[in-house]
């Protein structure tokens, strides 16, 4: 009886915690995202007008979830093979240097968001920045591309900062996985006659298909909760709105507007599309028929 | 190497080896720094509290005079027996904390008996039915005092909804042109000459062209934002012109604001483009000015202050001139930013925080004290004789600056922020952009038409935002 009920007397504090922390205040985001609010006395029940209104009439919203959805296709896209391509340079047996590259490479994730968005904003900025200095040089006159500036420009300078950010980190998973798979079955498939392409997409692809399962739903996750790396590089939304995302959009609502029932409103809807685009993913992947 | 046989696997008769004890040194802890910290002694609350963001006014109310005495605080401590305590807290963090105070309503709140309140903050907190806004109406305190007649009556709008005032004014911020006057020299153009935006945007093209032929094909006549609207609105306001009113009526659709965001895109694209984004970042702006890059900006008096900190290079480079206007019923000034001191409702003694705020605020002290880490230029019409506001500054070759600041206090247009006030902006911004788009796409024809469309349907969104959001209805 005791050792039955053990576990859950050590699960205790931490279902407390939870309970207290993380689900009553979740509920309450839920009851608030029903109601608009200013000030104590000032709390109306508005039933599902806040969704309405940010699904008929609020035009930054869909921006902002526009900006939030490409820029999370373009990072997943563009993130996860370039870490499974950096992987298997860097696994390879000859390589020299290789444990000195591979922290360089993974180092780029350890400096977190809100640092990069400096390094970037010395890199892209106008006129004195690097970026442009050096095509000013290679153009013999100065060059001023407006990174930060032009409206076109915005996502792509923020999705740059987030790949330089975030492949060395996927390649870690990647490295891992590729240390994991059996030499046998590199020779069994060069015997059979396969060559490099058809070694890959036979051997090496699906022992890696768990940790490309796994960051395409973290980097999912991780783009539509965007919210550093371009409020401190665009020093707020970006040129026409082009880098404001639904969380910066959510915040803003809330502690720029002062209007919490609203910004509610946001959060439950990232958190429904979040919820359905990762379903939609984990099943396109097969990976929930696995389970 | 083989494992030895029962390596790696849990002895059935001690299935937990050692695990009880991380797990009660753990609890131990967890108890002991517990007790530790609910035994620590609370520290004692002054009698008042002051919450500020900025930092020269922690300073004017905290340090004491260079030539000895006490600080601000202190003295009030000494002359009413009431101690303060003033904190410093970074904006964000500030809003942050007073509107979940104002939304809480704990009265066991640690709510600050004065706060300083920034104008694009200020709109939220007039979100509430007037009688229901978190801070504390200061007509009262006013119509008693004998400084309100004093006070630039232009100045009390921003920090007031429905007749309440809810704040004290610390600042006018009247709005001036700076201008590189060696470059512009050496270019042959007198800029000061310009009475009109569209003169001083032929000077500013003569100017380039100068540059243009003289190895400076970069450099830009003015430093104008592109991407977002608070200088179009200073434009606006100079022809008084508020996005939004103090009834939260939407001007946007008003026809001197697509004539002027017409005017105001061809300054930044097209052919006729005068004006360049500055590096964003408070201190990269003034070293663009310094290099030459922009060679003119529109100087609030506390730009004029980070001018000196971050370029002081240009010592005896640069001048200042009142803004040209577009019409002769303009105002040659316009006003950019503002901070407030109010009272929270729930202040423990507002009588108390009343006579703090008047002697920070209004005493002759309080101002001495804030001249000494501010230059900015006060909101009370009779200290603006003061002989420190009269003598020439040598960043600006000796130049009054002060008194041209002053003399432009008077004719600042009023300002009102309302809830909706940065919903409109922002709808702004987006209209901006779209013409800076159309400029650069398609020149200026039919320009001001097209950005008429564009306002009427920025403005009914606002409207719907107006509908959606009004607490006062």
């Amino acid at each position: 009886m005791t050792r039955r009920r053990a576990p859950y007397l050590f699960l205790s504090p931490l279902l407390v915690v939870l309970a207290v922390f993380f689900f009553w205040p979740l509920y309450q985001s839920l009851v608030l995202s029903f109601h608009t609010t200013a000030g104590p006395h000032t709390r109306r029940f508005v039933g599902l007008a806040n969704y309405r209104f940010l699904i008929g009439h609020d035009r930054l919203f869909w921006l902002a979830v526009a900006n939030t959805v490409v820029y999370t296709a373009a990072l997943v896209l563009i993130q996860v093979p370039a870490s499974l391509g950096l992987a298997m340079l860097l696994n390879q047996r000859d390589l020299r240097f290789k444990h000195s590259l591979r922290f360089c490479f993974f180092s780029t994730y350890l400096i977190g968001q809100v640092f990069v968005a400096v390094i970037f904003f010395a890199l892209l900025g106008p006129r004195r920045g690097a970026m442009n200095e050096a095509l000013g040089y290679i153009a013999g006159r100065p060059v001023d591309a407006g990174w930060l500036t032009r409206p076109n420009l915005a996502l792509p300078a923020v999705l740059l900062a987030g790949l330089w950010m975030s492949i060395g980190y996927g390649m870690i998973y990647f490295l891992a996985a590729l240390q994991m798979v059996d030499a046998s079955l590199y020779e069994a498939a060069a015997l059979d006659g396969a060559g490099r392409w058809s070694a890959f997409w036979n051997v090496t692809l699906p022992a890696v298909r768990h940790v490309l399962v796994f960051l395409v739903i973290v980097g999912t996750i991780g783009g539509f909760q965007l919210f550093e790396l371009p409020y401190v590089l665009m020093q707020g939304p970006g040129p026409n709105y082009r880098a404001l995302t639904i969380v910066m959009y959510l915040y803003s609502t809330a502690f720029d507007r002062g209007d919490l029932g609203y910004s509610a409103a946001i959060g439950w809807l990232l958190v429904l599309l979040l919820g359905g685009v990762c379903l939609a993913q984990l099943k396109a992947m097969g990976a929930l028929e696995e389970e | 190497m083989p494992l030895e046989k029962g390596a790696g696997t849990i002895p059935v008769n001690n299935p937990m080896p050692h695990q009880g004890k991380p797990i009660f040194m753990l609890a131990l802890l967890a108890c002991v720094s517990g007790l530790a910290v609910l035994a620590r002694p609370a520290t004692p609350r002054a009698d008042l509290t002051v919450w500020v963001f900025a930092e020269d006014e922690a300073e004017t109310f905290r340090q004491a005079p260079p030539d000895g005495g006490i600080s601000l605080i202190q003295r009030f401590a000494k002359s009413t027996g009431s101690s303060v305590q003033v904190d410093l807290i970074a904006q964000r963090a500030l809003d942050a904390r007073l509107m979940s105070l104002f939304m809480s309503d704990d009265p066991t709140a640690d709510t600050p008996d004065l706060v300083e309140i920034d104008m694009a903050s200020v709109g939220k907190y007039f979100r509430p039915p007037t009688g229901d806004v978190g801070l504390l109406p200061l007509n009262g305190f006013l119509a008693d005092s004998k400084e309100m007649e004093n006070i630039l009556p232009s100045r009390l709008a921003p920090w007031s909804k429905g007749g309440l005032i809810f704040g004290l004014p610390r600042d006018v911020h009247p709005v001036t042109l700076t201008y590189r006057k060696d470059l512009f020299d050496q270019a042959g153009v007198d800029l000061e000459a310009a009475r009109t935006w569209p003169e001083f945007q032929e000077k500013c093209l003569q100017f380039q062209r100068y540059w243009s032929e003289h190895g400076s094909p970069g450099r830009m006549a003015l430093e104008l934002f592109t991407t977002q609207s608070e200088e179009l609105l200073l434009m606006l306001m100079q022809q008084q012109v508020n996005l939004v009113d103090e009834r939260n009526r939407i001007e946007l659709a008003d026809p001197k604001v697509a004539q002027t965001l017409a005017f105001y895109a061809q300054l930044v694209a097209g052919p006729r483009r005068i004006a360049a984004d500055t590096i964003p970042g408070t201190a990269f702006g003034y070293r663009d000015l310094a290099d030459g890059n922009v060679c003119a900006m529109l100087t609030p008096d506390w730009r004029a202050a980070y001018l000196k900190q971050y370029a002081p290079e240009l010592a005896g480079k640069v001048r200042m001139m009142p803004l040209p206007v577009f019409d002769q019923t303009d105002a040659p000034t316009s006003t950019w930013g503002g901070t407030m001191i109010g009272i929270p409702r729930r202040a423990r003694n507002p009588g108390a925080s009343w006579k703090l705020l008047e002697f920070l605020c209004l005493s002759p002290e309080g101002l001495e004290a804030r001249r000494r880490y501010s230059e900015i230029i006060p909101p009370l019409k009779n200290r603006w004789n003061d002989a420190v506001y009269q003598s020439g500054d040598p960043f600006f070759g000796g130049q009054p600056i002060d008194r041209l600041y002053i003399e432009l206090a008077g004719q600042i247009p009023t300002r009102y922020v309302t809830p909706i006030s940065i919903n409109a902006q922002a709808a702004l911004s987006v209209v901006l952009n779209r013409a800076v788009g159309y400029v650069n796409e398609h020149g200026q024809e039919n320009l001001q038409g097209v950005c008429a469309g564009w306002l009427a349907e920025a403005a009914a969104q606002v409207r719907q935002w107006v509908s959606y959001g009004d607490f006062d209805r």
